[in-house]
């Protein structure tokens, strides 16, 4: 098992180096120079320099290959040239990285790190609660489903989710917005938290924090903001959900071993809940930790719906605005997220289902 | 389900024999018989026919479409649907979107399915360090949520309409190559083929009968999805500002440009575009679900 975590840790740093190689050609695609392009046409001359600098654009793109060059031709020393060969902006970008040195917004000239540190627990916070939403309700719809093949419950629940998979959700929080924000007035329509009030920072996410400041009323405020974004984030996660665990448990329910439990006498409640559902869990467990790539890309849409101020708005901000370092940091931590999640997804398999061992 | 006749008195009948039906008759028999599919056709004829006629009907006039007297009107007898923010009449504009969320959904499919199915024939039958390569490549792809990569694409090559279908075409393409590549692959280990070959079967034949549909219909059913995969994605660039630009009435730009007078309560310009979107996503869905099943009589589930 540690072995099987190891290898599979070693084989996500390829693809990770490859993430990191598009998302430092992502600047160098666009044509003309990167720092007029992001600081506008009539930049003055020193901050486009400034940027050039802070950027390393002055350096060679992949490898120094005249460093090398210079040492080859004996003007300068071997060591230095070796030192030099790598002296490029890709390996500079990569090895400030792995420092932890994220750089700085080139708008905002706050170090990014601080600002992810902000923008984080609002995603996390968002996400984790569209999620429980989505399994609270797509988990027993699809049991509900299986059970009853056919009925009317059945057929209303997938056709919701498969009107859940076919609609933006962009729309589906206007939607939201329309009728429970302007019409009947029950949720804010924008925002984490109103703005004229504080809350002490501990983790970073509101309905925590207030729970740790013993703020009932925080945390009931904290919570209005986040019920209509989650319901908008979770719909799709809700919808797939659902139809997984109901075809899951079709399958399932087919199999001998419920006709025996069935046959024993025993309640049927037990053997749905007990027998049925734990082996249709897997596929629905591997669903659920696919849809963290769904719900960070939804994030995008729904932060910019609701003004959540989440990673999702910040990348999207940052694209408009041509503020390179934060979207290449925003989306390397998208994507290294979405990469963990999916092998955390993986290991759960070894742990859920005893038969796979993994080599 | 095979039709036959009742046995007539002095001719003997072999039940044996079923009336000789293609592989392409068959599966299109179970997806006619399939409610949910009949559906999606239903949805998708309606779009099409839409967007053909569209430009015939009602051609589209920039000048006499915007009437600002006319101004956030709700539905009525001469505006079934109301009007937006510029007076122009929903209904039109929504008849014109369908043009371009059409055009945005073949052209991106085709376009992925050719890069990606010739990137993924040419990984499965080269093999080796090419296969490596161009795999890995697509696994970094991959490793990008299709939102984020779509939106990457646009920002880097400017908002538009012919952008918005390059973004969305290219994240296809990982899909599509591995798809062709895991054809190529399986088709080597078939065993039908060999079987196929050793009765004396003609390569030709082989080719076209026996390995063609297997391969062709996982391909038809990705396209199909991918199309209201599309339609989507380019809704949400559109309504992020970097898809197709105002004034021309794409559906997710009709939604941007009208989305700040919803607390005017004008729910006409919000709810047309947004029930387009999703009925044609889930026209191309249902389909796909329906010819998965058709096409492959063993996942029926």
């Amino acid at each position: 098992m540690t072995r099987y975590i190891i290898r599979r840790l070693v084989s996500l740093i390829p693809t990770l180096l490859g993430v990191t190689v598009l998302v430092f050609l992502f600047i160098h695609l666009i044509p003309g120079d990167p720092a007029i392009f992001m600081l506008g046409e009539h930049a003055a001359v020193e901050n486009v320099e400034r940027i050039r600098e802070q950027l390393g654009l002055n350096k060679p793109l992949l490898l120094n290959l005249e460093a090398a060059g210079q040492a080859f031709r004996g003007e300068v020393s071997i060591a230095e040239g070796f030192k030099g060969f790598f002296d490029s902006q890709y390996l500079g970008f990569l090895g400030r990285l792995l420092r932890g040195d994220l750089g700085k917004s080139v708008h905002e000239k706050t170090p990014i790190a601080d600002l992810l540190k902000l923008k984080i627990p609002a995603t996390v916070e968002l996400s984790l609660l569209a999620m429980t939403f989505a399994i609270i309700v797509g988990l027993p719809a699809g049991i509900i489903s299986a059970t009853r093949r056919n009925s009317v419950f059945d057929g209303v629940s997938m056709v919701g989710s498969l009107m859940g998979v076919s609609m933006p959700i962009f729309w589906l929080g206007l939607m939201l917005i329309y009728f429970f924000g302007v019409k009947l007035g029950w949720f804010p329509t924008y925002g984490r938290f109103p703005v004229d009030l504080s809350l002490e920072r501990v983790t970073g996410l509101y309905t925590l924090d207030s729970i740790i400041a013993g703020d009932s009323q925080a945390l009931g405020l904290a919570l209005k903001h986040l019920v209509m974004p989650s319901i908008a984030l979770g719909s799709i996660p809700m919808a797939v959900i659902s139809r997984m665990t109901r075809s899951s448990m079709l399958e399932v329910l087919q199999e001998d071993y419920i006709r025996t439990a069935y046959a024993k006498g025993l309640r049927e409640r037990t053997v749905i809940l007990r027998h049925a559902l734990k082996n249709a869990f897997l596929p629905v467990i591997t669903v659920i930790g696919l849809q963290a790539g769904s719900l960070l890309a939804g994030a995008i849409m729904t932060e910019t719906v609701f003004s959540w101020p989440g990673v999702g708005k910040w990348v999207y901000d940052a694209i408009l605005a041509r503020d390179y370092p934060v979207v290449q940091v925003a989306v390397l931590v998208i994507t290294l997220v979405i990469a963990v999640v999916n092998l955390a997804v993986d290991m759960s398999y070894a742990f859920l289902n005893p038969k796979i061992r993994f080599e | 389900m095979a039709e036959t006749t009742p046995p007539q008195a002095g001719m003997s009948v072999d039940w044996a024999v079923r009336e000789h039906r293609s592989l392409w008759a068959d599966a299109w028999r179970r997806l006619i018989s399939l409610n949910t599919a009949r559906l999606g056709m239903v949805i998708i004829g309606v779009l099409l026919l839409v967007a053909v006629l569209a430009p015939i009907v009602s051609p589209y006039n920039p000048k006499t479409d915007s009437n600002l007297r006319e101004r956030l009107k709700p539905p009525s007898g001469e505006h079934i649907l109301g009007t937006d923010n510029l007076g122009r009449d929903v209904v039109v504009r929504l008849v014109h979107g369908a043009r371009y969320s059409l055009m945005v959904g073949i052209i991106s499919v085709s376009m992925g399915l050719l890069i990606g199915g010739i990137l993924g024939l040419l990984a499965g039958f080269v093999g080796g360090a090419t296969d490596n390569i161009i795999m890995r490549v697509m696994d970094i792809i991959l490793a990008f949520p299709a939102m984020l990569l779509a939106i990457a694409i646009v920002a880097m090559r400017g908002p538009g309409l012919n952008n918005t279908m390059v973004a969305v075409g290219v994240v296809f393409i990982p899909i599509f190559a591995r798809l062709a590549r895991s054809m190529v692959l399986s088709i080597r280990e078939q065993e039908y083929v060999t079987a196929a070959t050793c009765a004396g079967v003609t390569r030709s034949r082989i080719l076209f009968r026996h390995i063609l549909p297997n391969t062709l219909s996982p391909i038809i059913v990705q396209s199909t999805l991918g199309l209201g995969s599309a339609i989507l994605w380019a809704a949400g660039l559109g309504f992020l500002g970097l898809g197709q630009q105002p004034p021309k009435p794409e559906w997710g730009a009709m939604l941007s440009d009208c989305y700040k007078f919803l607390a005017k309560g004008a729910w006409w310009v919000i709810v047309p575009p947004g029930v387009a979107i999703m009925l044609s996503v889930l026209g191309f869905n249902l389909l796909g679900d329906g010819l998965r099943d058709a096409l492959d009589p063993r996942l029926q589930t």
